[in-house]
């Protein structure tokens, strides 16, 4: 096995295991997966026309822009029991694939993976199915394990389908 | 134009549900039904969604001439653009030939609309001026006959652009009436106004447009239970909240068929919300200025589906300061049990590149999809429409409940005498009226009536005006 294949394994280890965790809504073992500065952002996705000029991607409107500290502040609220929006809480499913690092530079591995979160919350057997590309940045501490220091998703909706995101992608 | 009869159509049963929503002024309850039936949403279509004055966009969001984006009026589909010459327009999104769409984006700029189907053309003003072998085969074709139609009236305020697909609406003027003594206090105390930041997030939730048009006309109470959390963790501080002893409440209702609340603290108290040098007294009178600069929470519909929110939250307690933003929110209805989220954030023009970054995470962090606030409201408003569409609700006519304020139930004073502006006002937040106006809009409107009691007998003056330069900017 070559450098390139630990590397891909090592990302997409660390990417199953923060997805078991945001499932299994154990949000603050999350945040420490979370560097000092992280930047998550989350942005609007557009329908234009082929060959427009503006990125389909907003640069200035977005679903999340949140810095560690607003990250920590949803968690936190989480933990409330007048929490409505996760209170019973959303049951998920997030399925990681196609992880595939795309650059490396100092102890940054940025690394492209595809999500498929799978939603449900109401007394029915409906569910939601939000999906998308995320760029990340992996950023290795001191001892060497990697950390989330970036995300981007890049979702395939421009009209979300499903109440709120109450949940994190 | 359809029926004008004062008599809701559709069958007896659901005339007399319309109609017990008549006496909710009186009775201070409506009937659940109201909140998921398919019969009724085809109705307000009709009524609703087909006569009023609708908001379409903000003047911001199209800078450039060929701006354009796709937008619903109910449920037909129009093209927000400003045309060549900057003009804004509302056209009738449906080709002249065979009627598809011609905007097939969600927006963009073009010149031009070419129709995907024959590539019949039109400029941005709408005018056709491409029809293939027109002249072997459609010789005798007026094209001045065919541009795209424009929204049956459309007309712009402090930068709101709305548009009716009704010929019998008053002028907007007249529509929004006293009420746009609100709308200055709330989007005039600003140099150079508010501008749009990235494009609307839109979202779909199960449940009625009413139930979030009702909620944002004020409803201070559900802050209490709904949003406990976002107190507890001083995400909105409990001194600014509706127990805060220091704010002085308003509930304004009877507004020319509008309502709002608002609360403020007095002598220029609060600090934080927006940069001091952003304010402007200038377009404003003494008292709205006062009462603007001071604002804590500040939320409103404009009949139907046009609310406004103006609140000082903070994203992260710890790190972050207690800012400031402007939400614009539009409930689309898709269905009677489903809703598209329409929420754009908007900022004062003139601040900072960091107070506007600021107030942009601020409104998302809070009033968004994703936002703190918001979230826990959707999780209830489902519910609301799912119980109101059951068997139980038609059989044992169950209401919904706004009695806060009616008859004697409350101390709360009505202060109409000596508050500055209009509409009938109460000093306190914790009341139902601004709920109970929204309801007596949408009978009026189920039953063929102007939304403004007051100004129902008056002529009402057909115009056409278009944004005035101020306007547009």
């Amino acid at each position: 096995m070559n450098d390139e294949h630990l590397l891909t394994l090592e990302c997409r280890q660390f990417l199953v295991t923060e997805a078991e965790l945001l499932d299994d809504h154990r949000l603050h073992e999350w945040l420490e997966l979370l560097t000092d500065d992280i930047e998550y952002r989350v942005p609007r996705r557009v329908m234009r026309e082929r060959g427009a000029e503006a990125s389909e991607f907003s640069d200035d409107g977005f679903l999340f822009r949140d810095d560690r500290g607003t990250l920590q502040t949803r968690v936190e609220r989480y933990d409330k029991e007048y929490a409505w929006a996760e209170n019973p809480p959303s049951r998920t499913r997030r399925i990681v694939g196609n992880v595939r690092p795309v650059e490396r530079a100092d102890d940054d591995v940025t690394v492209k993976n595809n999500v498929i979160v799978y939603r449900s919350q109401g007394d029915d057997a409906d569910h939601d199915l939000i999906t998308g590309e995320r760029e990340d940045v992996l950023r290795r501490n001191d001892d060497g394990e990697f950390r989330l220091a970036r995300r981007t998703v890049r979702l395939d909706q421009t009209v979300l389908p499903t109440r709120n995101l109450s949940i994190f992608l | 134009m359809g029926d004008t009869s004062n008599q809701v159509s559709g069958s007896r049963d659901v005339r007399d549900v319309v109609e017990d929503v008549g006496r909710v002024a009186e009775t201070g309850e409506v009937p659940s039904r109201i909140h998921n039936d398919r019969e009724i949403h085809e109705v307000e279509l009709e009524r609703v969604f087909g006569e009023m004055w609708v908001f379409v966009g903000h003047v911001s969001e199209i800078p450039e001439p060929g701006d354009y984006a796709k937008r619903y009026v109910g449920d037909s589909p129009f093209i927000f653009v400003r045309d060549e010459t900057g003009e804004i327009r509302v056209l009738f999104d449906s080709c002249q030939h065979r009627g598809t769409t011609v905007v097939r984006a969600e927006q963009g700029n073009t010149s031009h609309f070419r129709c995907p189907y024959h590539n019949w053309t039109y400029k941005n003003t709408g005018e056709l001026v491409g029809v293939p072998y027109k002249n072997e085969f459609y010789q005798e074709l007026d094209t001045c006959e065919h541009a795209l139609e424009s929204a049956t009236q459309v007309d712009s305020y402090r930068g709101l652009v709305f548009a009716t697909i009704s010929e019998s609406a008053p002028p907007l003027e007249e529509y929004l009436g006293d009420f746009t003594w609100y709308l200055d206090l709330n989007l005039g105390f600003v140099e150079d106004g508010f501008e749009v930041v990235g494009e609307p997030i839109r979202w779909e939730i199960d449940t009625n447009w009413k139930i979030g048009a009702d909620n944002f006309t004020g409803d201070s109470y559900h802050t209490l239970a709904t949003h406990k959390s976002a107190m507890d963790l001083d995400i909105f501080p409990p001194e600014l909240s509706a127990t805060g002893a220091e704010r002085a409440p308003a509930d304004v209702t009877n507004c020319s068929g509008h309502s709002c609340m608002l609360a403020y603290l007095e002598n220029g108290t609060l600090t934080g919300g927006y940069p001091p040098e952003v304010f402007s007294a200038d377009g404003l009178s003494a008292d709205q200025f006062e009462i603007a600069r001071g604002l804590v929470s500040s939320v409103g519909t404009v009949f139907p589906n046009l609310s406004f929110l103006q609140m000082n939250l903070n994203a992260d307690p710890d790190d972050r300061e207690v800012t400031a933003f402007l939400n614009l929110r539009k409930w689309q209805p898709l269905g009677p049990k489903k809703t598209q989220l329409w929420n754009w954030i908007l900022v004062p023009r003139t601040a900072s590149e960091e107070f506007k970054e600021r107030a942009y995470d601020t409104g998302i962090a809070t009033f968004s999809i994703s936002g703190s606030f918001e979230v826990d409201d959707f999780a209830v408003w489902d519910g609301i429409a799912e119980a109101a569409g059951s068997t139980y609700v038609k059989k044992h006519r169950s209401t919904s409940n706004f009695q806060m304020g009616v008859g004697e139930m409350s101390d709360s004073a009505d202060i109409s005498e000596e508050w500055p502006g209009p509409g009938d006002v109460y000093d306190t937040n914790l009341e139902d009226g601004t709920m109970r106006t929204f309801y007596q809009s949408w009978y009026r409107a189920m039953t063929h009536r102007r939304i403004d009691a007051e100004r129902e007998d008056a002529p009402s003056k057909r115009r056409d005006r278009r944004p005035n330069q101020e306007e547009r900017r």
